[in-house]
């Protein structure tokens, strides 16, 4: 615990050496130091730590280890930079591969999904009374029979393959 | 003429790593004072300034130039210095006694320009010792306060910007830290 018989000034000791004080506050703070023996004493031995802390803790690498740590530097920088790139060019690579496979169930699920949805009223008996028969074309291997319906307004085309031409 | 600290950046940006180096050039050898202030540890203040400098690479585009380059900087050594420092909590390097006297001894000789007086030699490995203690007995952040002020000259508004803190805590912190400091020196002042 601090004294409580210390000087009112004693706290202003750091800033005042660390030169943090307004000039009103460091000319009335000079003044003081000249006079109070206690707050001399500690500007004297802060400036005197600060002396002992820069004269021994201030360590400078050598000219080798700075270089080994430039080096170590450009290494990481450079490798973490080719990893993205190769990283990159990993992907588009498996993505080529892939491209015919991705392509082929794509095309499945599409057909897939065609087929429920609009599935053929002859096979499944999907054919509504609302489903309207617009027309049929005949040729010698295959019939075409239109149906409109008309709740979404689309076109179902079936494709009946003559037994004739089989 | 020597490029500003602005345009090194900008070319560091555009890839050039030959810029980023001038600038680990120019203030490699700062930081790594920093950071062994606060590690007081030479292997670990490598590996710190090694990480600063790659992170401060990685996030270059978002260092605003309107500001100083070392002052942005300094918060990454700091951090960086504070981070490793709370995962390793390693010892302080001790430094060989022999390496110790002659490290005394080159100074002491090129302050003097003749031959150490051995007994200053000693006395001289003897206050080092002590410091090293002394700033073993503080914890992290009191260390990176004291190695701003000290070693680096910070203001106190920049040594709260650099460690994302108040004026006042920087202030309390510093006023800690010299007198834990005072205790050890008591013997080495001179009147």
């Amino acid at each position: 615990m601090e004294s409580s018989s210390r000087c009112k000034y004693y706290k202003l000791v750091g800033p005042f050496v660390d030169n943090e004080l307004s000039d009103s506050q460091k000319q009335d703070m000079a003044l003081h130091v000249e006079n109070c023996a206690e707050c001399f004493n500690e500007v004297n031995k802060a400036q005197q730590t600060g002396l002992l802390i820069r004269e021994n803790l201030i360590v400078e690498p050598t000219n080798d280890a700075m270089r080994e740590i430039w080096e170590n530097i450009h290494t990481e920088l450079t490798n973490s930079h080719n990893f993205k790139t190769q990283q990159k060019r990993s992907v588009l690579k498996h993505f080529n591969k892939a491209k015919f496979w991705i392509s082929a169930a794509a095309a499945l699920i599409v057909i897939s999904v065609g087929t429920l949805f609009y599935s053929f009223p002859y096979k499944t008996g999907n054919l509504q009374s609302n489903h309207c028969f617009v027309e049929s074309i005949d040729s010698a291997s295959a019939s075409i029979m239109v149906f409109e319906t008309p709740k979404n307004k689309m076109t179902v085309f079936w494709i009946f393959e003559n037994e004739s031409s089989s | 003429m020597a490029e500003t600290d602005a345009v090194l950046v900008e070319k560091s940006l555009e890839g050039d790593n030959e810029s980023f180096k001038l600038l680990f050039e120019r203030y490699g050898k700062r930081a790594y004072a920093v950071s062994y202030g606060i590690l007081q540890n030479s292997e670990d203040a490598k590996d710190a300034i090694q990480n600063s400098f790659i992170r401060a690479f990685r996030s270059l585009h978002r260092f605003r130039k309107a500001s100083s380059f070392y002052t942005w900087l300094y918060r990454i050594v700091v951090n960086a210095s504070i981070d490793l420092s709370r995962k390793r909590r390693r010892t302080p390097e001790t430094i060989p006694f022999e390496e110790g006297i002659q490290n005394s001894s080159t100074r002491l000789s090129s302050e003097k320009g003749s031959f150490a007086d051995p007994s200053n030699i000693c006395r001289q490995t003897e206050l080092s010792d002590t410091i090293q203690k002394a700033m073993e007995g503080l914890s992290v952040e009191h260390k990176a306060v004291i190695t701003l002020r000290e070693i680096e000259g910070l203001s106190y508004a920049e040594i709260s910007q650099s460690l994302e803190c108040s004026i006042g805590t920087v202030m309390s912190r510093l006023y800690y830290a010299r007198k834990h400091m005072k205790t050890y020196l008591e013997d080495y002042y001179k009147s």
